[in-house]
């Protein structure tokens, strides 16, 4: 609209001066929290699996191919050997784990007394399987639970048979939890040489018992 | 000393006498012109806040761009708490994420199926969910070592069988998701890859896993494909165990 002096609003721009920020500013000082609020703070990675095999480990494998299962009851480990000579099963009972501070070191450990599954002995099973000659070039393992064991369980279950670790056994539960894992070199896609973790059984497969 | 014409109220004024409290509120502003050129300061004080918003808009924009760049966003909380492993996957594929919580399967941020919760034969409350929570910093509570069931109710079944693995809810909303992802993907020249990442609540029992992954394993356009690579999403954790 022209203005009674004959010059348009828009053209008094030197009028305008600076741009007020503040508004804006208000704007960010709510969307910068409300962001990190949101933001997720832990790293989410994923675990792979195959398509479970129904009915796949009933009965005794007629193949002469090794077939090694862990079946997570609700009160024990149970690891399946078929395929071979003889079917071999081992149980591992839960077992009495203590909690303990992380900067207290193992023998040290007062916390109050739980009972857990036999992680350790289930990696310390598994890592001999792996070293033995039968299992040296298998890569897969079966992985089956009761219908109520929960998926924490499972998850700490497939990392016991999936990573091998810097001891090939481990007396208790918390010298396991607090073991790294063991590095190797390798080499990529790109054949650039990395140094990654060391594995045993890293395709998991499920199972329905 | 004070000026006490700042505290007595104007008596000029209200008499009507303006030009003289004009004189005076003139002479006060010179003053205060003056005694601000002497300390070197403009007539606005403001704040120089451009190069804060420099700093606010290169903070925002890293902020939305991890947020949405984030192929896994999981929020946790009272009903999703993901269970921790060593696993060092990171996801690099587009998937189709379900989500398995403490009350609902969720599929493109929908509750699709609710899951009833009980323990010992009564349902579970939130008070309950709280101590399930707390169960990795002290497993020696009662609940940790109870049997706390989740499951989908039977008239969500394949022909209300609760023995069945079929979540019918599920699968036709997965149907249709595969089928427009699909076309999608056809229109765009992509090869539909067909992999789900489940988002599973640590508690979740492995009846109630096999049953959403055999649900999607059934879902598929003929000669297109269907689900057919599944992973879990895990909390990582340092060492063997959390």
């Amino acid at each position: 609209m022209a203005t009674p002096s004959g010059r348009s609003s828009r053209g008094d721009s030197e009028d305008l001066g600076d741009p007020d920020l503040i508004p804006i500013m208000s704007i960010m000082c709510i969307l910068i929290p409300m962001l990190i609020y949101s933001f997720v703070m832990y790293e989410v990675k994923v675990q792979e699996i195959s398509l479970p095999k129904f009915g796949g480990s009933g009965g005794p494998s007629k193949s002469k191919v090794l077939n090694l299962a862990v079946l997570v009851a609700k009160d024990q480990h149970l690891i399946k050997i078929q395929g071979g000579k003889e079917a071999k099963e081992i149980a591992l009972k839960k077992k009495k784990a203590m909690l303990c501070d992380s900067s207290k070191p193992c023998d040290e450990c007062s916390g109050p007394e739980y009972e857990e599954y036999d992680y350790a002995g289930l990696y310390t099973e598994v890592s001999k399987l792996k070293d033995s000659k039968d299992f040296a070039e298998v890569n897969s393992i079966n992985i089956g639970a009761d219908d109520a064991v929960p998926w924490r369980s499972l998850a700490r279950t497939i990392d016991a048979v999936r990573t091998k670790l810097e001891k090939p056994a481990y007396k208790d539960f918390c010298t396991y939890q607090r073991a790294k894992p063991l590095k190797v070199k390798t080499t990529d896609a790109d054949g650039n040489e990395v140094t990654a973790a060391a594995e045993m059984f890293p395709k998991i497969v499920f199972v329905m018992l | 000393m004070a000026d006490p014409k700042d505290k007595m109220p104007d008596l000029g004024a209200i008499s009507g006498d303006v030009s003289s409290d004009e004189d005076w509120a003139e002479r006060k502003k010179a003053e205060a012109n003056l005694r601000r050129k002497k300390r070197g300061m403009d007539d606005k004080a403001e704040l120089m806040i451009t190069s804060l918003m420099d700093i606010m808009t290169i903070l925002l924009v890293f902020l939305i761009i991890s947020a949405t760049s984030d192929p896994l966003n999981v929020t946790q909380g009272l009903h999703m708490q993901l269970a921790g492993s060593t696993a060092n996957t990171t996801p690099k594929d587009d998937s189709i994420p379900i989500m398995i919580t403490r009350a609902h399967i969720v599929l493109d941020n929908k509750g699709i199926v609710s899951i009833r919760c009980t323990i010992d034969k009564g349902e579970c409350t939130e008070q309950d969910f709280e101590k399930l929570n707390l169960c990795e910093a002290h497993p020696d509570e009662e609940i940790c070592s109870k049997e706390v069931r989740f499951e989908v109710d039977k008239q969500d079944k394949e022909k209300s069988d609760p023995n069945s693995l079929i979540i019918e809810p599920l699968r036709k909303e997965l149907e249709q998701l595969v089928k427009q992802q699909i076309e999608e993907n056809e229109a765009l020249g992509r090869k539909f890859k067909g992999i789900v990442t489940l988002i599973a609540d640590k508690e979740i029992p492995f009846r109630l896993l096999m049953e959403v992954i055999y649900t999607a394993g059934k879902v598929g356009v003929k000669g297109k494909g269907g689900l057919s690579q599944f992973r879990f999403a895990i909390l990582r954790t340092g060492s063997s165990g959390d």
